[in-house]
């Protein structure tokens, strides 16, 4: 045990074992890829590079199919088409995957200077959960095969520190990029902005002043900041590459309807009414926005985010993702972030029972879709009803729970966690 | 029926068969020939001509059969076995392909097919062309064309050191493919979750480069723009690989498992009840907690 302890207590370990471990991964997906028909890369990284390739001769990266990102991510990763003597293209192909997982270390990084800083941790207890962040199994091995959601880790963690900080400028541009990057992000400005509280009045001041009251100088920054980097950005984009910037950046996330199963509850109605669009049933997935929102833009941040900015964001996005019509693993990483800012006041750690049945439960409903999504895919029996329609609901079913947890432990927080002045009495003018 | 020709027209009727062409690459045709209205008896003839495709030479040329691993999945992989020792190029200049074309509901994805150590795992050389509807995420019912068409080029295989060899195991070429999502039949006839779709076989061929200044336009009977002589230059040579003589059919059936939707009834409503319990949970959850600690914070504020 004490071995655990000294392991933590040093900064330089953890980091260091988070890094080789990534290292270890990148060596060995160079083998795997080398060496076997199945590649360790995962296929959206060749699909960033091959647009990375197409911005380096001065294409558009939507010239590459199922490329459904912003431009910046193509730009990014243009390194991953040099060629040089020192070091030879093959080497510099993996660019984009080094990025990514020193986007991990990053943001694990932050983890641990939040929780220090903000939290009045010891160093030794950050470690120990940030390195729920830096050694996790699952976030190494998505960021080292390729996947960008460590990039938008990095983003989402730092919008944290900014606030934290009171850099509300400097949070308002990461907002503005992150919504470009990804879109979900504007969930955030929600949180941020119940949780930056609005100016003190008196108690008899009129309902004019309560609303002007509401547009502090420090919310205004935060969304002029934040929309005058997102429309810079997309007009830059906008400049560059015309209308299918617009399509594939944009409008497709809204109206895809390439649903492949997915963990989403609303898969099989979606399939459903795809498939047998001449019945005029009502379609229940055209309402989905409106749980998904109300609760993530809605109530959450609105009674949670005075209490605890980062575990209102992970109940943010965990009810945005649950209730998404569309869920994949990737989405998973979208609240694993904020895990070690929630944790420290979670009922789930104390009591570890309960805990211990969150996590199993967790798992056990991915695995349970996963073995019908396997019978389906690899040996052709139909099990899309019942079989992946129940798991999903299991799932669903599941994450609600977990959810309601989440959101108990955090609403009976006492205090509130920016603590503001009690309003003095002020003359009304 | 044949019947008179008008004033300058000409009707020739031939009967002729195949004869053995002096030049590799001719075809040679002997028999008969009789102008209609002008001959009053035939004349014999014996003429040839070089031509594109040609049947395999040899006495024993090799046929090949196809099939679907079973069992398919959403993955289906399509064989291709080749009789190994039969199977001797042409010529040394000879690529074994296979044209295929694809019903929308199957296809290629070419990105697939772009790394070499994959396609030798599969025992194919490349996919030299991929023509139609291409799309890697759209299910049938959204897709318009009518499918697709791929030539990939073909592994042969190794040349045995002990000649022409004593391994009588087939070659086996495989293509990886996959299904878009499938609408199920919509009639009340009991589906079992699983619409069938037809297959066609590909055509397997060797395409070899003609001898230079053959005259392959001189060719009365000529055909051109079959789908798959076009992505070859124009002296190409084609020997035909046929399907065995023992198969019955040509085309495979597939089953493709379907949202069956007779079972799909609940689903709707189902769906419906779990998110809305499960927002009312959340919900519930959230007052609870939130409402009780203003409760509270009150009570401390009176005392």
């Amino acid at each position: 045990m004490s071995m655990l302890s000294s392991f933590f207590s040093s900064p330089w370990l953890v980091f260091g074992a988070a890094i080789l471990f990534r290292l270890a991964l990148l060596i060995y997906g160079r083998w795997q890829d080398a060496n076997s028909p199945i590649k360790y890369t995962d296929i959206d990284y060749l699909v960033f590079t091959d647009a990375a390739r197409f911005v380096a001769r001065g294409q558009s990266p939507y010239d590459r199919a199922t490329y459904r990102y912003t431009p910046l991510l193509a730009w990014i990763l243009i390194p991953t088409t040099w060629d040089t003597e020192a070091i030879p293209n093959h080497i510099w192909f993996d660019f984009g995957k080094v990025l990514f997982a020193a986007g991990d270390i990053a943001t694990g990084w932050l983890i641990m200077r939040i929780l220090v800083k903000r939290k009045d941790m010891s160093v030794q207890q950050a470690l120990k959960y940030a390195g729920l962040w830096l050694l996790n199994p699952m976030v190494a091995n998505i960021s080292t095969r390729g996947s960008s959601e460590g990039l938008l880790a990095v983003l989402v963690v730092a919008l944290v520190w900014a606030v934290l900080e009171g850099r509300i400028r400097v949070a308002g541009m990461l907002l503005g990029l992150g919504v470009h990057f990804k879109i979900y992000p504007f969930i955030y400005a929600a949180s941020i902005w119940w949780w930056l509280g609005s100016d003190p009045v008196s108690d008899g001041a009129d309902a004019l002043t309560k609303t002007k009251a509401m547009f502090t100088k420090e919310r205004t920054a935060l969304a002029m900041h934040s929309f005058m980097t997102f429309m810079a950005l997309n007009c830059v984009m906008y400049s560059f590459y015309g209308v299918p910037f617009i399509e594939h950046s944009y409008r497709y996330h809204f109206t895809r309807i390439d649903h492949r199963h997915n963990f989403s509850v609303y898969n099989t109605v979606l399939h459903l009414n795809s498939a047998h669009s001449a019945d005029s049933s009502f379609k229940v997935e055209s309402l989905a926005f409106v749980p998904q929102l109300f609760l993530s833009v809605g109530v959450i941040p609105f009674l949670l985010a005075k209490k605890d900015l980062a575990s209102t964001m992970l109940a943010q996005t965990f009810a945005f993702v649950t209730f998404n019509k569309v869920c994949t693993s990737q989405y998973f990483l979208w609240y694993m972030v904020f895990l070690p800012f929630y944790l420290p006041l979670s009922s789930m750690l104390r009591n570890s029972r309960l805990g211990l049945t969150a996590l199993v439960l967790w798992v056990l409903g991915q695995a349970l879709w996963l073995q019908q999504g396997f019978e389906l895919e690899f040996n052709g029996r139909s099990t899309f009803v019942p079989g992946l329609w129940l798991a999903s609901m299991l799932f669903f079913g599941i994450n609600c729970w977990i959810l309601g947890v989440i959101v108990k432990d955090v609403g009976s927080q006492a205090g509130f966690e920016r603590t503001i002045a009690a309003p003095e009495h002020k003359k009304d003018r | 029926m044949i019947r008179r020709p008008k004033t300058g027209e000409r009707t020739e009727v031939g009967t002729l068969q195949v004869e053995k062409a002096t030049e590799a690459e001719e075809l040679s045709l002997g028999g008969f020939l009789t102008v209609i209205g002008e001959d009053d008896h035939p004349s014999k003839t014996l003429f040839s001509f070089p031509s594109r495709h040609h049947p395999l030479p040899g006495l024993s040329p090799a046929t090949f059969t196809a099939s679907f691993q079973q069992p398919t999945g959403l993955h289906p992989k399509f064989e291709i076995k080749l009789p190994r020792q039969q199977l001797r190029p042409p010529s040394d200049t000879c690529g074994l392909h296979a044209y295929w074309t694809l019903p929308s509901a199957l296809f290629i994805d070419r990105y697939q097919l772009s790394d070499p150590l994959f396609l030798a795992s599969q025992n194919l050389a490349a996919l030299h062309s991929l023509s139609g509807e291409q799309d890697l995420e759209a299910p049938d019912w959204a897709i318009e064309r009518w499918g697709s068409a791929a030539l990939s080029e073909l592994a042969a295989p190794p040349s045995s050191p002990s000649g022409s060899g004593t391994d009588k195991s087939d070659w086996i070429i495989t293509i990886p493919t996959h299904l878009r999502y499938l609408a199920g039949p919509q009639k009340p006839t009991h589906t079992s979750g699983h619409a069938s779709i037809d297959v066609p076989w590909p055509i397997v061929f060797w395409a070899c480069e003609a001898e230079e200044g053959l005259g392959l336009s001189n060719n009365p009977f000529d055909r051109v723009d079959l789908g798959y002589d076009g992505l070859f230059g124009p002296q190409t040579t084609f020997y035909h690989i046929p399907p065995g003589s023992e198969v019955n059919t040509t085309v495979e059936e597939v089953q493709v498992p379907v949202l069956d939707s007779e079972k799909a009834e609940w689903v709707q409503a189902g769906t419906l009840i779990a998110v809305v319990a499960g927002f009312a949970w959340i919900c519930w959850q959230l007052l609870r907690a939130t409402s009780g600690q203003n409760f509270e914070a009150q009570e401390q504020k009176r005392k």
